[in-house]
């Protein structure tokens, strides 16, 4: 169920493959509606990998999967329903 | 004799014997604790040693052997969190209420959550010698073998250099 005030926000995901965290935070995006960019950091190897945690201790210089972030500012660190459909809904 | 860790199965049986000498309860939700479970498999064979499926691994023992599952940090938030980082583990308490563990803060000291010297990493990496436990099967890179397997405990002696 989309509505145009879901849409209107960015949503980008810093997730690894193996954290179920990571996949329990995809699957409520999915369940919501909300439409997510994401990138499996543990999937990435050498220089490519090393680019994109450079750029993800800027967006969250304490680390930790899953990093949400909400128009590229908004930043919400693991699991967190409440705060998710707060922030999106 | 060579006890190879292959499915989840091998390496749940492994936990499970680890958790009940040291009192430790596996979170009730199983489709939870499989999934898991898949995932420290394919760190297990991505980088030879169980490494935390939650956090970010470097794929280098020396950096990295906190990690190994059940990871340093396990204890203390289970006791602090009632659960560990990623809720494999939880505290009697939440096992027998049977309540849902939620995603709890990081503890590993944050100088090495990224482990950004990767470049100095994978060169030191070429140098490095394979070792495998003999009693278990665990890998580690490095000059010299662990004092002891992480894995199954034995000393040093049982393993031999890959080639």
């Amino acid at each position: 169920m989309l509505t145009g005030k879901m849409t209107k926000k960015s949503v980008f995901l810093y997730t690894l493959s193996t954290c179920v965290w990571c996949k329990k935070t995809k699957q409520l995006l999915i369940d919501m509606g909300i439409k997510y960019d994401y990138i499996d950091v543990d999937l990435l190897v050498g220089s490519e990998q090393d680019k994109v945690m450079k750029e993800f201790s800027k967006v969250n210089p304490q680390g930790g999967f899953p990093t949400v972030l909400i128009n590229k500012v908004k930043t919400i660190v693991g699991f967190q329903p409440d705060a998710i459909k707060e922030a999106l809904l | 004799m060579s006890v190879e860790i292959d499915t989840t199965e091998e390496l749940m049986d492994y936990l499970r014997k680890n958790a009940q000498e040291k009192g430790y309860y596996f979170n009730k939700d199983s489709s939870f604790v499989n999934e898991l479970l898949k995932s420290l498999l394919t760190n297990l064979k991505r980088y030879g040693y169980a490494s935390c499926p939650c956090r970010l691994s470097t794929g280098n023992y020396d950096l990295g052997s906190d990690l190994i599952c059940p990871c340093v940090y396990m204890e203390d938030d289970v006791k602090k969190y009632g659960s560990c980082f990623c809720a494999l583990y939880v505290s009697k308490d939440i096992f027998e209420s049977g309540k849902l563990p939620s995603s709890i803060p990081e503890s590993r000291p944050k100088d090495e959550l990224f482990g950004i010297n990767y470049g100095n990493v994978s060169l030191k990496q070429t140098s490095d010698k394979k070792w495998k436990c003999k009693i278990c099967g665990y890998e580690h890179l490095g000059s010299e073998p662990p004092k002891n397997c992480p894995k199954c405990g034995a000393p040093k002696e049982m393993f031999k250099e890959m080639k």
